[in-house]
Parts: C-alpha cells; structure tokens; sequence
C-alpha cells in the first residue's frame, strides 16, 4: 500500500489547474517508465515461459 | 480538474483492477484495445473525471502495447520502417489532440436547462457517443452481412482489398514517394503516411483510444499492407503514441498513477482470459457481440448526460 500511497503523493505536488504548472520530472518520468516496464516485463515473461515449456505459437496468430 | 485535485481512494484499487481485468477480457475477447469503452465507463462507472481517465487509459495502453509488439515482433508482423514513418503524423496528433482536451478542461461550465454543466464532459459525452454509434453499427452491419454471405456460400475476394477511391488514393503520385518492403509495397506517397498518423494520433490524445479501429482499416484498405502485418504495424504504434500520449498529458497532470497500475494489471490478465475464448465463437458472432456491447456504452454515456442535466 505504501508504494500506491507514494504514487498518489507523486501527483500532487502543486495546483496542476493553475497557469505555468510545471510537473515534477520524477512524476514524468513514472508516467512513461512504469507502463513499459510493466509491458516489457509481461513482453519478455511469456517469450521466456513459451521457450521453458516448449510452447509453439503459430505464426501470425500469435496474439 | 486534474490529478492534484483528484484523489483516488486507494480502496477503489482492488475494484479498478477488476475493471481492468472485465475490460481488458471484453478486449481480448473482441480483438480490440478496449480504449473506447474504458474511458467513457471510468466516467460513469468510478466518476473520473474524462481528462484523468484518457491521459491513465493511455498509459494503460501504453503498457499493453508494449507487450504484445514483443510478441508480434518475434513473429516479424511488423513494417518498423512504416511504423517510424508514421510516427511523425501520430505525435502531431496527439499533441493537437491532448491540446483540444487542455482547452475543454480550462473552459469551465455551460448552462443547459437552468443546470451548470461542465463544458469538458457534455463534448466528450457527445463525441463518444458519436463515435460509438459509428463503430457500433458498422461492426453489426458487417457482421450480419458476414453472416448472411456465409449462409448463401458467396466467395470473398481474394487479395489486398480496396475500393476503387481507396485504390486511387493508394496509387496517388504525391512526391515523395517511398517504398515498403516489408508491406509489398513498391511506392506511396509519404503524405498519406503521415495522414494516417495524424488522425489516429489525433483521435489518441483527445479520447485516449488506440485507434486502431481507423489505423487498422487504412493500412490495409488505403496502403495495401498484408492484414497480419497491419495488425503488428498498428500495436507498433500504438506502443509509440500512446507513449507520447502519456507523457504530453503528464505535463499537463493528466496521468493518476495509480490508476494507470491498476488498470494495465488488469488488462493484461483480462487480455490473456479474452483471448483464449475467442477461438471458441465465430468471427462473425464475435464482431455482432462487440456491436452490441458498444450501443449498450452508448445508452450509459446518455443516460449519464441526461441524469446530469437533469439532476445537475
């Protein structure tokens, strides 16, 4: 809960609304480094269980 | 409203992750994104407001993308050098895309039958339900019309497809002219490329969709790319506009984190349970199904208008 407390906190460090606000760079950063992450993480966690049990996906079908 | 002023009860996070996971099983399932039935239902649903929900839907989708260009990367379904060239009209797009929903966020209130109404939410309740009705009955059109074909055994042209305006727009000789090997294709004009881009990548950043409901059909229709290769070009660069995407609604504090963990761990479980079904029901059946669904999206987004309207 604390990491999802932390995400929270992230995005509110000032009045987004209000003109000129600047977000801070770590806020940025998560935004785009968390998703792909995650993505690259499931990407290569099935290729990886597909090659250890031997799993043929058919090609052009494969998702 | 953005997400300074926006706080997500962290409770709610086992129940947007069983969200992610119905959507991302629908998703699967229909062989879709699923952007455009997650936003206008985080609305509805969890009554985020719309410039939250399109800029963590896109990091959501972000995510997902990512995974599954792996996957068709590994297979080579991918034309990286259309996908790059299309880069360039997608990022506009999105950036003029996500500029018209800043625009709507800071427009305030309009008075419809002596209620206050936000601005943001009556465009965006109406544009979605626009676009829903559009999607939903040219998905049950073509399905029924599937249908009807299969049971009076007509044959279906065999080839690349294309309408005789599609075939001259594929042929057009607009300098410069690249080729595609990947593709077969041998030359086209780079603008139609960047065309393409520009109103997917539009369509990303203002409603935070893939928008591979138009990417999908243009690739194949309007540059003669192979179905398979259309469909790992598209993932490509959904991977690569839904990136930018979040990051231009990141400068604008669009993105909630948490929201974005949530839904994208359960998309990608959902995704995987879809997927395994849909081999069980027919394409045809499938697409009618996902028709459906989509008027059922379109009844909740005015019903949602009319009851603020309404009630205020």
């Amino acid at each position: 809960m604390d990491f999802l407390a932390w995400l929270q906190e992230l995005a509110r460090d000032a009045d987004p609304v209000a003109p000129g606000f600047q977000p801070k760079l770590l806020y940025l950063v998560v935004c785009v480094l968390l998703p792909v992450t995650i993505g690259l993480m499931v990407g290569f966690g099935y290729r990886f269980v597909e090659r250890v049990l031997g799993i043929e996906t058919p090609r052009g079908g494969g998702h | 409203m953005s997400t300074g002023d926006f706080i997500l009860d962290l409770g709610a996070f086992p129940w947007l992750m069983l969200f992610g996971l119905i959507v991302g099983a629908l998703g699967g399932f229909f062989g879709v994104g699923g952007g455009f039935l997650m936003v206008p239902l985080l609305n509805i649903v969890f009554g985020i407001p719309y410039n939250i929900a399109v800029g963590s839907d896109l990091g959501q989708m972000c995510g997902m993308s990512t995974a599954a260009t792996i996957r068709h990367a590994r297979f080579g379904n991918i034309d990286f050098k259309l996908g790059f060239l299309m880069i360039a009209g997608t990022a506009t797009g999105v950036e003029v895309g996500a500029s018209i929903l800043e625009i709507l966020k800071h427009s305030g209130k309009i008075s419809i039958a002596g209620r206050q109404l936000d601005v943001m939410t009556l465009v965006m309740s109406l544009v979605y339900a626009v676009l829903l009705i559009f999607l939903g009955q040219a998905m049950i059109r073509e399905s029924l019309g599937t249908m009807r074909r299969a049971r009076g055994k007509v044959g279906l042209a065999v080839g690349v497809p294309g309408t005789p305006a599609a075939l001259r727009v594929r042929t057009m000789r607009m300098w410069p002219m690249v080729s595609l090997p990947s593709s077969g294709i041998e030359a086209i004009s780079l603008w139609i490329i960047l065309v393409v881009g520009f109103l997917t990548g539009l369509l990303s950043g203002m409603l935070g969709v893939g928008g591979g409901f138009i990417r999908m059909p243009a690739l194949v229709y309007l540059l003669g790319c192979p179905t398979v290769v259309a469909v790992g070009t598209d993932l490509f660069e959904i991977m690569f506009s839904s990136g930018y995407g979040v990051l231009t609604h990141g400068f604008k504090g669009n993105v909630h984190l948490v929201l974005v963990l949530s839904l994208l761990i359960g998309t990608t479980v959902g995704a995987q349970i879809g997927a395994s079904y849909t081999r069980k029901a027919g394409g045809p059946w499938v697409r009618f199904g996902l028709g459906c669904l989509i008027f059922i999206a379109v009844i909740m987004v005015i019903i949602k208008l009319w009851v603020q309207i309404v009630h205020g």
